[in-house]
């Protein structure tokens, strides 16, 4: 029970959780992952950088490690997963889009305890990062230049994604605390939350104690910590429940944690709203991205004992997921 | 001399090399001669590559000299559709947006023939993006058909389909999402054609539809094309859709007696069929059956729609593939925009020509939320209807045969003004890309002089049944596709 809220209402709280894979190379080219100290746009390849004519082939220790995750979640493993693109313009993403998982993702359903309670896994995908840009200047508008680096442009992301189960701030930290104690374990990634292994992003939300209705809910991002996790949880809770109290209505908003000012700000919905003009639109599942899983998780969960886990493999009229050419680093 | 040097096949080529009658220098020199005297009218190359043919030419000749390492390619020239990325050289899918992008890779098929010791003789053009049945969309100028000059030479590989023909390449490669090989082989008398889907790496392929773009050549024997698929075809592990499955080609010479050759009655009904063409393809039957073929009607009966779900389908995949040219990291940008929207919108209306702005709208229209289950998934759902019709046809014959192109090649012009008419161009070719099927065509008599394709299908990974009815026919008409007089 969150220690900002009265009686009167009750939190609730989903987080998503994007994790960076501990894999040797990029999500669908064999570009290596540890591109931190680089210089700029000098850890990429024709796949990472979108040139025309590339296609992606994914990565087979990828697909393991999100297969382990999930299976260390309770979660269901789908027979036959693919991915979809989310097409957006911005200069930190080189095709227009970005390979995530819509309809089908790898796996659903699971569950992790966290102190003695249940909380519900809505589901577990695999999507590539975006590049990063790098303003320059003091501030994002004195600069009047943005430059783009692509080194991290098509790291491997797992998003984890749970129902509304968390019911106050200690338990998103503890969720989060739980989850990176469980992703280190298996080996599924370093977990670093202060590298950005780990990003939590928070969905908050309180509704009259006693409701079975969900209240409106704003979406917490830029936290870097634990620590920041718990303090901007517990900041937007208390500033809602001012809000919904002095007769007000909570925006649905996307809300940054400023770790300066200790408390959270409404975000624009991108750096510079009036450049992003474009929603999101789902575009057609890659040919090259489908496949069939469900054998190869068996097989992952009959090897948890002992042998070597195994990957995905071939379904009739899916396709494979085979290794790469260019990296037998996995 | 050097006339008789370009109207040889491949094969007559390979011969005269590997017997040193002629050096792949020479044989580069009597291309470039070629070109020299007749693209000026036909404009069939954006751009052409001399001093990386000449390295190639010289390294073919010491190859062939030595007798090491000597492929049936090995000197042979080779021209380029403008889509294939090729290492340092200026590609741009015939596209403004493009202009002065230097690929720093190669493509699959590109490296492929590069290792084989074939002679790059230059990028040619296309419709923008592979978007077009004439090359008329092309953003830098239209290209003329060799066998009459005010006509088209279809597309969108015209550029490919026709420096084949003019005799400016032994040999060309192409792609074709709806026709893109297959009708400007049939409108310049060459021998086009694309394996089944997969069967080809699209590797460095700059994408148009990505689940119906193929890859394959145009040559001007069967036997050269099957040459030609033997070196590019094959499994490519950076391409996830490129199967891994011998490509047996042994057969494709024994000849077509007993085989059943369907003729869908569908194909044969089209609305705007030209008498002409129903004349060189009936006659063709006949030579066919004569070389003991039996011929079967069968039926497709979902042709009607295969149009209509191709519009979807191929837009859709198109306006997320062509996302990525957005003046930020190569080719054209507004460097006087003012903020970044302006720069995506000023590269994007500047750098697309109307037909590829046409279907990105369209694409991106189709894809919009709550739109996508009505359109795109709907037309993927008539695809799969599409592809069993063809799986039922197969059950009664070995191979489909019918016309390639309803008409013969259309004057220059003729058509641009009507989207529509123009998409009607690929009505007989577009169910093989959406069904994912081995395609090939092969020219026929001539209608009024001008050149005519019969259209072979076949079941998918029988690439060899396609080709054996090609050569069969090659073989009993005495019909060969010609090099252009001009």
């Amino acid at each position: 029970m969150s220690s900002v809220v009265g009686s009167d209402w009750e939190a609730v709280i989903g987080m998503e959780v994007h994790v960076q894979l501990a894999t040797r190379s990029k999500m669908f080219c064999g570009c290596a992952t540890d591109y931190l100290g680089k210089p700029p746009n000098s850890n990429v390849c024709p796949v990472c950088l979108g040139l025309p004519g590339t296609l992606p082939v994914i990565n087979r220790k990828a697909v393991e490690l999100l297969l382990k995750s999930a299976l260390a979640l309770n979660c269901e493993i789908q027979e036959f997963t693919k991915f979809d693109r989310k097409n957006y313009f911005y200069p930190d993403l080189p095709k227009g889009y970005q390979i995530s998982q819509y309809d089908l993702p790898m796996s659903r359903n699971g569950w992790i305890e966290v102190a003695g309670k249940r909380v519900r896994i809505t589901r577990v995908h695999l999507e590539e990062d975006t590049g990063r840009l790098v303003h320059a200047g003091d501030s994002l508008h004195s600069g009047g230049v943005s430059m783009v680096d692509l080194n991290r442009s098509g790291m491997p992301l797992m998003e984890i994604v749970t129902e509304p189960d968390l019911r106050s701030a200690a338990d998103a930290r503890d969720y989060a605390v739980e989850l990176r104690a469980l992703l280190r374990t298996i080996g599924a990634s370093e977990a670093e939350m202060e590298k950005g292994h780990l990003r939590a992003e928070a969905n908050v939300s309180l509704r009259p104690r006693g409701s079975e209705q969900l209240g409106v809910k704003t979406e917490l991002k830029n936290i870097n910590s634990f620590r920041a996790l718990f303090r901007a949880v517990e900041f937007e809770l208390k500033r809602q429940a001012e809000v919904l109290e002095s007769g007000g209505q909570v925006v649905q908003e996307t809300r940054g944690w400023s770790e300066a000012e200790q408390r959270t700000v409404t975000q624009r919905s991108k750096e510079g709203a009036e450049d992003y003009p474009l929603l999101p639109r789902a575009g057609p599942a890659a040919p090259e991205l489908r496949a069939g899983l469900h054998r190869g998780a068996s097989r992952l969960a009959a090897g948890a004992a002992g042998s070597a886990p195994r990957a995905p493999c071939r379904r009739a009229g899916t396709v494979r997921v085979r290794r790469r050419p260019d990296h037998g680093r996995g | 001399m050097s006339g008789a040097l370009t109207s040889l096949t491949i094969a007559q080529m390979h011969d005269r090399l590997t017997r040193r009658e002629v050096s792949a220098v020479e044989l580069l020199d009597a291309h470039e001669e070629r070109i020299d005297a007749v693209d000026g009218g036909i404009k069939a190359f954006l751009r052409l590559t001399p001093d990386l043919a000449r390295g190639q030419a010289e390294a073919a000749d010491r190859r062939l000299a030595a007798g090491d390492g000597v492929h049936a390619l090995t000197g042979i020239p080779l021209a380029i559709k403008d889509v294939f990325c090729t290492q340092g050289v200026e590609t741009t899918a015939g596209s403004r947006i493009l202009a002065g992008f230097i690929s720093p890779y190669d493509a699959t098929v590109v490296a492929r023939l590069r290792q084989a010791g074939a002679v790059f003789v230059g990028m040619t053009n296309c419709d923008e993006f592979a978007m077009g049945s004439s090359t008329e969309n092309s953003g830098y100028w239209p290209t003329h058909n060799p066998w009459d000059p005010t006509r088209v030479p279809g597309g969108s590989s015209g550029g490919s389909a026709a420096a084949v023909a003019a005799g400016m390449a032994a040999f060309a490669l192409g792609s074709d999402t709806g026709g893109s090989i297959r009708q400007p082989a049939a409108l310049t008398g060459t021998v086009g054609f694309k394996a089944t889907y997969g069967r080809v790496s699209r590797y460095g392929l700059i994408a148009f539809a990505s689940s119906l773009d193929h890859v394959g050549p145009f040559t001007r024997s069967v036997d050269d094309c099957a040459t030609v698929m033997a070196t590019i075809a094959g499994h490519d592990p950076l391409d996830a859709t490129c199967f891994d499955r011998p490509l047996d080609l042994d057969r494709v010479g024994a000849g077509i007696k007993g085989m059943r050759l369907g003729l869908p009655r569908e194909y044969f009904e089209v609305a705007g069929m030209e008498e002409g063409v129903q004349r060189s393809v009936g006659d063709a039957l006949e030579v066919l059956k004569e070389a003991g073929a039996e011929l079967v009607e069968v039926s497709l009966p979902h042709t009607d729609y295969g149009l209509a779900a191709y519009y979807i389908v191929a837009p859709a995949e198109c306006s997320s593939n062509l996302a990525r040219f957005d003046g930020v990291k190569y080719g054209l940008h507004d460097p006087g925009a003012e903020s970044l929207l302006a720069n995506y919108l000023n590269t994007r209306r500047e750098g697309f020509g109307p037909e590829v702005r046409r279907r990105l709208m369209l694409g991106t229209y189709a894809l919009s939320s709550g739109y996508y289950d009505a359109y795109y998934l709907k037309a993927m759902k008539v695809r799969t209807l599409i592809k069993r019709d063809f799986d039922e046809a197969f059950a009664r014959c070995d191979a489909i045969v019918s016309a390639t192109s309803p008409t013969v090649a259309f004057k220059i012009g003729e058509k641009t003004g009507d989207p529509y008419a123009m998409y009607l161009c690929d009505v007989l070719t577009l169910g093989a890309d959406l069904a994912g099927l081995p395609g090939l065509s092969v020219p026929t008599a001539a209608a009024g002089g001008l050149p005519v394709g019969l259209q072979v299908v076949s079941p998918q990974f029988r690439e060899d049944l396609a080709l054996q009815v090609g050569r069969a026919y090659e073989q009993a008409s005495g019909i060969t596709a010609e090099v252009a007089r001009l």
